[in-house]
């Protein structure tokens, strides 16, 4: 069994709610490692709790409207439990090469899609957990992400600066929650 | 529920005089609350704070430690305790410490405005609603 802390990223109105049922999934092919609830966890970062912080700040930041969508966030720590044979691990080699597999098995299906991804880590994966193929429950890797700095300045690297894990059934892999720390937004995202 | 201020510190302080005066004075607040996790009753709430006087450019960063008599639960957590209460009841001493620094630093005295914490919470709330 595999026990690591999450930390996840959000509004404070968004916090509460969580905290009162439970976490809503980020559903859709072009999310990073598939459908599920994110988290930044440990591995390249040791501070997992303060880039989960400036996702929530970043996030809060409507482009079009050019406002802040929300003013307060919240940063939640979440206990997460998963079965060894459940976790896809691709910073490890076994988890790159089980992601390889399934590239070649889904060949044919992303080719008559007949739809252009930018990348197909997560359409892969929500491919292999709708046929039922491998038991994932929770998937990690390491990903670029860009916090409000590097939107601001344009920044974009090819360095990973985040290990991020989505587990897709909250109630099943999440056993305890935290809130871990609150705060205004101010005009950091803008 | 008694809960009570333990400690204060600052934790940054950038204080730089002006060469040219600007036209207007500005200042900008932001709080926050973090729970630390060995503590099961305790919690800070921290301040930042950005000053653009018309002579001189101050930022403090600040973290105010109070306790409670009891465990801290989630609802506590989200609750208007931490974010409205326990800032009032820190903010004056901030206050009184950048007038004394401002005073000691050969400048007049800058006198923070009190602030609501219950409009400036609500007026938060109302615009992400």
């Amino acid at each position: 069994m595999h026990q690591f802390d999450g930390f996840h990223g959000t509004s404070f109105t968004s916090a509460e709610e969580i905290l009162d049922s439970n976490y809503e999934l980020s559903i859709g092919d072009d999310e990073w490692i598939g459908n599920g609830v994110y988290f930044f966890i440990s591995g390249i970062s040791s501070k997992p709790g303060e880039q989960a912080k400036l996702w929530a700040i970043a996030q809060a930041w409507d482009n079009i409207e050019r406002r802040n969508r929300y003013k307060r966030f919240c940063v939640i720590k979440s206990k997460i439990e998963v079965d060894d044979n459940c976790l896809l691990d691709l910073t490890s080699e076994d988890g790159v090469s089980v992601l390889n597999y399934l590239i070649e098995r889904f060949e044919d299906k992303i080719s008559r899609l007949n739809k252009r991804f930018k990348y197909i880590d997560g359409l892969v994966i929500n491919f292999a957990v709708k046929e039922g193929i491998l038991p994932i429950e929770v998937v990690k890797g390491n990903f670029y992400i860009k916090f409000a700095k590097e939107r601001i300045k344009g920044f974009n690297l090819r360095t990973p600066n985040c290990t991020i894990c989505t587990v897709l059934d909250p109630t099943k892999n999440i056993i305890e929650n935290h809130i871990q720390s609150t705060g205004d937004i101010g005009n950091e995202a803008n | 529920m008694k809960i009570q201020l333990d400690n204060w510190k600052i934790l940054n302080l950038n204080f730089s005089s002006r060469e040219e005066e600007r036209l207007e004075n500005s200042f900008d607040l932001k709080t926050g609350n973090f729970f630390p996790e060995d503590k099961s009753k305790t919690f800070g709430v921290g301040f930042e704070i950005e000053i653009k006087d018309k002579k001189f450019d101050l930022s403090i960063e600040a973290i105010f430690m109070f306790s409670l008599d009891e465990k801290i639960t989630e609802k506590f957590k989200i609750s208007d305790f931490p974010k409205i209460n326990a800032p009032a009841i820190a903010f004056p001493y901030l206050r009184a410490y950048v007038s004394n620094l401002t005073l000691q630093s050969g400048f007049d005295p800058v006198m923070l405005p009190s602030i609501n914490f219950v409009n400036l919470v609500r007026d938060s709330e109302n615009d992400e609603n």
